[in-house]
């Protein structure tokens, strides 16, 4: 099935933390984590959503006409109920036939919520997933492991009909054992255990990420571009090294830190030929759950 | 084979200190500032000297103490 991807735009939280100059206790963290900078977000995290949904729809306005379906990827929901995707649909004052849903997931969910976009246009026209989290307001003052790495931010992809790309290879990976390794009870901080989660991350996505290769290969094709969730200078280098030489990997965890759901398409925003050249690009997304997809686009 | 007095140095370098200021049985109750940054740092430094470790001993990930890991590794 082929598709197209309309346009990308997202907003990044509105208070800029500098690490060093508001922690200069972190500067240890640096080496690993490679954020000094992150975005803070203090508005209801429905109309962070809606920012950047609103100016993505205002670009392209015939085509926002054409939605179908909104899918909203959050952990951060103000509400147990209703959906952040219902109160998104009434701020961008969407058509009242559209499917409005929630994904509560974090950083495959992009990948994830893509997977099902791109079959779902069959029925319901353009798309819309709308990314958006507010980490930072779950996070314990002074667990540094946390506060240096995870930013505030919403995000934006419209997806349609018809176009040069295709979905490859597709991967998901469900480890629910590992659910206490990155968690926020109700009421609660966030903990995260960030060693066994990056060596979960070492030895699994890593292997997904190679039978993806390995699989496109097989069938003709070779990834151009690796685009990995951006969760920390450690984690991306450490996959980065177990690419075939040659793969592009591009990054903006140094400008932008860790925008959980948001990782992905801000960075497809922001290297925009990424999608747009001939060649095959693999999507990596993974954290919290535990949970890991993996997603081939092809052009052309 | 990796000493019990390499692992100290280890995680003496990783928190910048001279290990003569670590206790004599350093745990991560007991070593302020032994968070998960500077236990994946400890992590590093380990594959670092004996490559392959990581994927031996996942365990090494929820590990407590100096003297937990070198249970583990020690006579690798």
């Amino acid at each position: 099935m082929r598709f197209t991807i309309v346009g990308i735009e997202y907003q990044l939280g509105e208070i800029e933390i500098d690490l060093l100059r508001d922690h200069p206790e972190y500067a240890p963290v640096l080496a690993k984590t490679g954020m000094p900078r992150h975005y803070q977000s203090e508005l209801p995290l429905h109309e962070l959503a809606a920012k950047a949904a609103s100016k993505l729809l205002s670009a392209h306005s015939s085509e926002a006409a054409q939605i179908g379906a909104l899918l909203l990827v959050t952990q951060s929901s103000e509400f147990h109920l209703p959906s952040t995707a219902a109160l998104v649909h009434d701020a961008l004052g969407l058509a009242p036939e559209v499917m409005s849903i929630d994904l509560n997931q974090g950083c495959s969910g992009f990948v994830q919520a893509l997977c099902i976009a791109v079959p779902l246009t069959a029925s319901h026209g353009n798309v819309l997933i709308v990314c958006a989290d507010r980490y930072r307001a779950k996070l314990r003052t002074g667990d540094r492991s946390t506060e240096s790495i995870f930013s505030d931010a919403a995000s934006a992809v419209l997806v349609g009909r018809d176009g040069p790309l295709t979905l490859g290879f597709q991967s998901h990976h469900t480890e629910g054992s590992g659910a206490r390794l990155l968690q926020q009870r109700t009421g609660e901080t966030l903990t995260m255990a960030g060693a066994e989660v990056f060596l979960w991350t070492r030895n699994r996505v890593v292997k997904q990420i190679l039978r993806a290769l390995d699989t496109e290969i097989t069938l003709g094709h070779r990834i151009r571009t690796a685009v990995l969730h951006q969760a920390s200078k450690l984690v991306v280098e450490t996959i980065q090294s177990t690419l075939p030489t040659g793969t592009e990997v591009p990054t903006n965890f140094e400008t932008v830190g860790n925008t959980v759901s948001s990782s992905i398409p801000i960075l497809l925003a922001q290297e925009s030929a990424i999608l747009k050249r001939s060649g095959s690009t693999l999507l990596s997304g993974f954290g919290v759950g535990l949970s890991s997809s993996v997603v081939v686009i092809r052009h052309g | 084979m990796i000493s019990i007095k390499q692992v100290r140095e280890l995680l003496a370098t990783c928190l910048e200190l001279d290990p003569s200021l670590l206790p004599e049985n350093p745990t991560r109750e007991n070593v302020e500032g032994w968070d998960s940054i500077i236990h994946l740092s400890l992590l590093g430094l380990l594959e670092d000297i004996s490559p392959g470790v990581l994927d031996e001993f996942p365990k090494l990930a929820e590990v407590q103490s100096i003297e937990e890991i070198h249970r583990l590794i020690g006579s690798r």
